[in-house]
């Protein structure tokens, strides 16, 4: 009896417990105009390491200059996408989140126009575009852009008599042959964390953008209306698994993971990497006397010209179903303030996302930015021409390329089901 | 035991001897048990029986994971599961994942429990460095084991490189990197293994190994013909228990080759994951994950009646 009687006691508490946990969670937010403002807000960002120490400390700054507020900032790492989409099946967004170069594919439906910010004027018209929905309404406060090229060591370079700009693919190829020779097999011309796995998509994705997008005659038009060849992939990716085969990847591309990437670069283990400005931030943590530098990419076609990749990186955007829409956009405001943007942009060598009145020091990238300034800048890949979703077929169907485990033929096959299959879910 | 009403009264300011004898009757019938029943049953259902059936509905739609559209298409995820050319390979990598982590952890815990089952101050602490393991995060344990074997600079390979042999890059070999974390898998679990036989073994009566003696069986014959048979109810938990926890694997492989190269090392959970969060294809993944629960329940359903069969009283 004394059993019995303990487990309706027990049943009891869960029943309240299960109560009282779907309860709470509300939060107060006074938003009358003239008094402060109070209440609290969710941010979520894929930042890691040192910009999300900044993301946190300017947060903290925020909630001095307004002691009714509490933020919580998320930074959940390499598993923010996943977390994400959770939240976005479950309908419950945090209130600010980056989009991390999703804001018009990904993120649209959940975002709320930015068009009445003070600051949503101050972004380079191009620029803007891509951080705006078909009707032209600005979705998120871009704190950087990505204006990625070739990064590479210079020092390496130097040392292997290799001569920078590298103008065309060929001079690219001619290049990391003559890094494996000079080095004696000792420097790996490219670095790629395979381990990780998406850095494998990284090459495909920048290259394919001289390779399909930048020419006078080229794909940009097939790849959007779904009637690219797709045989151009087989050539293309043969290419780059002839790079495989000639040995000018790190011989552990497979396992390496993205720390030691940054270590070979900032050691001068590896000549090229291909993760923009952002490597560069890891090596010099490593080793501060890194010599680091950037050019466009290069052309694959006697007719074209050296391009930059752009887009957004870091920036965020407000849940448009949001209940504290008035401190997620005070927030933002706090974030596009010059030196704050200033501090951010500093901490990774990235352009500024808006145009603000203090100055930012991009650190080694400055005079190459400043050398190519009229190099022409092109969407990312992946972002402008692929359907949301083919990321990670295009990294696991690389390393089954590599491996031999699947031809260029097959390759290019999965390429264009995956397309269309996502084109189809899409409509 | 019997509520004493006389004892109770006292304490109950204004309670009635007529209100105690209905609560009693009341605490005493079988109605009363069955609402116990309740929470469980409605944890059962909100947290297995509505996703299992949410599931089957997603199976056969083309859900992205995320977005509110989706179209019903029927069985052609399940279709595209089997014609998918690295179907077969997931499986194969599965079954072994499961299989090969059962039999070893089976294999070496009762060799443990055999060698362990006596009382001494070295055999405690045997059992506690064998048990050890287990309460490391699997996670963690893949990345322990991922700076052994890495090509540069782990452990496996400077020692092979120290004796003047070639280093080898053993995560990216296919079905022996597959062996290698099936291993480390075991490695892992052997200790829960050896507990459960150990504590098997200590309840087999001395008085059977004796009349074994008597009747001038070896000790290998006293294992095999007294031991083995009174251990199969504990041969039945282990089998069954590590075949349902290898057969979805996913911490370590995802640690230490997170499925990769390609395709090579997925199993069913890891291919699940990606195909929901990395492909974006929901529909599929759901697919993926009720075969999986079939397969997983058919096969530690059939293994659990073939061992029960076999099973015999002390």
């Amino acid at each position: 009896m004394k059993r019995r009687i303990l487990s309706i006691i027990l049943a009891a508490c869960m029943c309240v417990g299960v109560a009282g946990c779907s309860g709470s969670g509300e939060t107060e937010q006074t938003d009358e105009k003239g008094s402060a403002l109070e209440g609290s807000i969710s941010i979520y960002t894929n930042c890691v390491g040192v910009q999300a120490e900044i993301i946190q400390e300017l947060t903290d700054e925020w909630m001095k200059e307004n002691p009714g507020v509490t933020a919580e900032v998320v930074a959940p790492g390499a598993d923010y996408e996943n977390v994400m989409k959770v939240k976005m099946s479950s309908k419950d967004m945090p209130d600010i989140f980056s989009t991390h170069g999703w804001a018009n594919v990904r993120y649209v439906d959940f975002l709320l126009p930015l068009n009445d910010m003070p600051w949503a004027n101050d972004i380079e018209s191009t620029f803007k575009e891509l951080i705006s929905d078909d009707e032209g309404n600005l979705l998120v406060l871009p704190i950087d852009q990505n204006k990625w090229g070739l990064v590479y060591n210079k020092d390496v370079l130097e040392e292997c008599g290799v001569e920078v700009p590298l103008r065309t693919i060929d001079d690219f190829m001619a290049a990391l042959e003559q890094i494996k020779t000079a080095s004696n097999g000792e420097i790996a011309p490219m670095h790629i964390a395979g381990g990780d796995s998406w850095p494998l998509g990284q090459i495909f994705d920048q290259l394919a953008t001289p390779a399909f997008t930048t020419a006078e005659n080229n794909d940009q038009e097939a790849l959007l209306n779904g009637t690219f060849d797709w045989n151009k992939w087989t050539d293309f990716s043969e290419m780059i698994k002839g790079m495989y085969d000639k040995g000018y990847f790190n011989e552990d591309i497979f396992t390496a993971k993205y720390a030691d990437s940054a270590e070979a670069f900032a050691t001068g283990k590896a000549a090229f990497c291909w993760y923009g400005n952002t490597i560069v931030e890891e090596a010099e943590a490593i080793n501060p006397d890194v010599n680091a530098g950037l050019q466009p990419l290069p052309a694959f076609y006697e007719d074209d010209d050296m391009s930059f990749l752009n887009g957004e990186q870091t920036a965020f955007g407000i849940w448009k179903d949001s209940e504290n829409i008035e401190l997620a956009k005070s927030w933002l405001n706090f974030m596009a303030k010059g030196e704050n943007v200033k501090k951010f942009c500093e901490s990774e060598s990235m352009l500024p996302g808006i145009e603000t009145d203090v100055p930012v020091d991009v650190g080694f990238a400055t005079e190459y930015y400043e050398e190519f300034a009229d190099i022409r800048s092109f969407p990312i890949f992946d972002r402008a021409f692929l359907p949301n979703g083919m990321w990670d077929l295009m990294c696991k169907d690389a390393a089954d390329l590599f491996t031999g485990t699947i031809s260029a033929e097959q390759y290019s096959l999965d390429m264009q089901n995956e397309y269309e299959r996502l084109l189809e879910a899409g409509e | 035991m019997k509520i004493q009403p006389k004892a109770l009264l006292p304490c109950i300011p204004g309670f009635e001897r007529g209100m105690l004898m209905r609560l009693k009757k009341m605490l005493n019938s079988k109605g009363i048990v069955n609402i116990m029943y309740i929470p469980v049953i409605l944890l059962f259902v909100s947290f297995i029986i509505y996703p299992l059936i949410k599931g089957i509905g997603i199976s056969m739609t083309n859900w992205n994971g995320y977005s509110d559209a989706s179209t019903y298409i029927g069985l052609e995820n399940y279709r595209k599961m089997f014609a998918d050319r690295n179907f077969f390979l997931i499986i194969k990598n599965t079954l072994i994942y499961g299989i090969g982590s059962a039999v070893l952890e089976n294999v070496v815990g009762l060799l443990y429990a055999v060698l362990l089952d006596k009382k001494s101050k070295a055999v405690g602490f045997a059992r506690t460095a064998i048990y050890l393991p287990v309460i490391v995060a699997p996670l963690i344990m893949g990345y322990i084991w991922y700076f052994m074997f890495e090509p540069i600079g782990g452990a496996v390979n400077d020692i092979l490189i120290a004796m003047g042999l070639e280093s080898v890059d053993l995560l990216t070999k296919g079905t022996t990197t597959v062996w290698i974390i099936t291993f480390i898998n075991s490695y892992q679990y052997v200790g829960i293994a050896m507990m459960i036989y150990l504590a098997g073994l200590q309840t087999i009566p001395a008085d059977y190994q004796e009349a074994a003696k008597i009747d001038g069986a070896s000790s290998f014959q006293n294992f095999v013909y007294v031991k083995i048979p009174l251990l199969l109810p504990s041969i039945t938990v282990n089998v069954v228990t590590n075949l349902i926890g290898s057969l979805k694997l996913f911490d370590i492989i995802v640690a230490m080759t997170n499925g990769g190269p390609g395709y090579s090392t997925q199993s069913l959970s890891t291919m699940m994951y990606q195909l929901y969060f990395g492909k974006q294809d929901a529909g599929y993944a759901a697919a993926m994950g009720i075969f999986m629960f079939c397969s997983i329940a058919v096969i530690s359903v059939a293994v659990l009646l073939w061992f029960r069969k076999r099973e015999v009283d002390a």
